[in-house]
């Protein structure tokens, strides 16, 4: 048995929201200007990707667990892949990848990690990101029902 | 032949029927609430708006230079023409010019001069002008701990509701959103809180000054009742409109926020029987209620028409839409799930751009009165 750790703020926040968005405002500007690598995917050469799955489900999971989504980005075309500014819009969610470019053929692993401490309900968090295909945005989302 | 105007005038003016509580002054019953439903159905039209690229989560408006969809997710807007088609992305992510620096949106509107506003997760108020230029930026609020007494007595915010709830609207230099409690001290599980909480919060657009709180929470919505979100809108000569998801009536109240008279019609078999919950059920309980109880859903205002629409609940399970010329109500009928009215573009009204982010597509509804 698990004992929920439920208290008043669980139902406030509800009421804030039903995004995880809103459950931080710590979220510094500063991170979204990240032109940390001087490489703007936008002037690169265009690839395509296959991105397996874009939604992970994790259905009822307890509350104050960490939840652990992969999701791979496929390089389906014929030139490198790189991915950039790839960001999680909740601070509940840490998110990385395993490399940032890939070529033809090869794989990019993202990871998300929610941490689903003081969460109820259901719960959707997003990772976006950018690469050089056709359409430059990308999301990867995480949805769980927390008990 | 003045003095009947003048006896109309003091009628309506003291028209509401008053209280003698801490509700005095916010709330009152209809004195004129009329059906008279010449309209028993709505033809709409499905437009089917195409958005390369888009995440599906958005926010709508609309203004003269036709309809707007703002990708709460990848940070851009797009234009599209009254037929619905792309017209252009006129506001990328980024941080040139014409760029919006942040791409997590929490809200969106245009204001009556046609400039565009977008709240973004960490409260910063961005402006862009008619040419998408930025012109403004301010961040307003950064966590700041309240206590009651500064809920109560002060004009700073304590939240902005954030989610599916957030009600952005620019009128007359001042900004305005939805706020609610949530210190530890007061909140939604404090009885007290139905009594004093405010609900709506102005500020200078220019600044970020705060303005002194609006509103209350109606005693519709009773304590710990599942449904507490409230709605509002301001029609161009200023008056507040007020809508709740657990409030039969429609509050209108004059610039300064003195009420003026509310009207409404219940629902069509609503299931409002809610439950009152408990912090150590709240979660499963709260569930439950949403699945089968009704409530209203949007409120939006047009000239002197007000739309409002809400959900029946069990055993219905009906989405719809109720017009009102004035505060009489002149339509209810169903429509489809997600439906809000957006704004008019003549001569159709418009609903808000519905997303379907598991399909991946955009819808938008037209009808003609």
């Amino acid at each position: 048995m698990f004992a929920l750790a439920f208290t008043t703020v669980n139902v406030i926040r509800y009421f804030r929201s039903n995004s995880s968005v809103g459950d931080d405002h710590n979220i510094s500007i500063a991170s979204y200007s990240d032109d940390e690598d001087n490489i703007d995917v936008r002037n690169m050469a265009v690839t395509s990707i296959e991105i397996l799955p874009n939604v992970i489900d994790f259905g009822n999971v307890v509350s104050d667990t960490v939840l652990s989504a992969s999701f791979s980005i496929r390089n389906t075309g014929s030139e490198l892949l790189y991915i950039q500014r790839l960001k999680a819009d909740c601070i509940c969610t840490s998110v990385g990848s395993s490399k940032v470019a890939a070529s033809p053929g090869d794989s990019i692993v993202v990871t998300m990690k929610l941490n689903t401490k003081g969460k109820e309900g259901k719960n959707v968090v997003y990772t976006t990101f950018m690469a050089n295909t056709q359409e430059v945005e990308h999301k990867l989302r995480l949805v769980a029902k927390i008990n | 032949m003045i003095k009947y105007p003048l006896v109309l005038l003091v009628f309506l003016l003291c028209g509401c029927v008053g209280r003698n509580d801490s509700f005095s002054g916010f709330f009152c019953d209809p004195e004129n609430n009329y059906i008279d439903q010449g309209i028993d159905s709505l033809e709409l039209e499905c437009l089917r708006p195409n958005v390369a690229g888009a995440s599906y989560v958005g926010f709508s408006a609309i203004s003269s230079d036709g309809l707007f969809w703002a990708d709460a997710l990848f940070g851009n807007l797009n234009q599209f023409d009254k037929e619905g088609n792309y017209l252009n992305t006129v506001i990328h992510y980024g941080n040139g010019p014409h760029e919006i620096p942040v791409n997590r949106l929490e809200a969106y509107c245009i204001s009556d001069e046609g400039h565009h506003f977008f709240l973004d997760s960490s409260t910063n108020l961005y402006e862009f002008d008619q040419d998408y230029n930025l012109v403004n930026r301010i961040l307003y609020y950064w966590n700041k701990k309240i206590t009651k007494g500064d809920i109560c007595e002060r004009t700073e915010p304590y939240a902005t509701a954030w989610g599916d709830n957030v009600n952005l609207t620019v009128h007359d230099g001042l900004f305005y959103t939805n706020i609610y409690g949530e210190s530890d001290e007061f909140n939604i599980t404090i009885p007290e809180y139905y009594k004093t909480a405010r609900i709506i919060e102005p500020r200078d657009i220019r600044t970020g000054d705060p303005f002194p709180l609006l509103g209350r929470i109606t005693p519709a919505v009773g304590y710990m009742t599942p449904f507490q979100k409230d709605f509002f809108r301001i029609s161009d000569s200023g008056d507040f409109f007020v809508a709740y998801e657990a409030d039969d009536l429609i509050y209108v109240y004059n610039s300064k926020y003195k009420l003026k008279y509310s009207f409404g019609q219940p629902g069509k078999n609503m299931n409002k029987d809610y439950k009152t919950l408990t912090v150590e059920n709240f979660y499963n309980d709260l569930m439950v209620e949403q699945e089968i109880r009704g409530r209203y859903t949007s409120l939006s205002i047009w000239g002197d028409l007000t739309f409002r629409t809400y959900f029946t609940g069990s055993p219905d399970y009906q989405n719809r839409l109720q017009i009102y010329d004035e505060t009489t109500m002149i339509a209810d009928v169903q429509v489809p799930l997600g439906f809000k009215v957006m704004g008019y573009i003549d001569p159709y009204f418009y609903s808000e751009f519905i997303c379907n982010e598991d399909n991946e597509n955009l819808e938008i509804y037209r009808f003609k009165l």
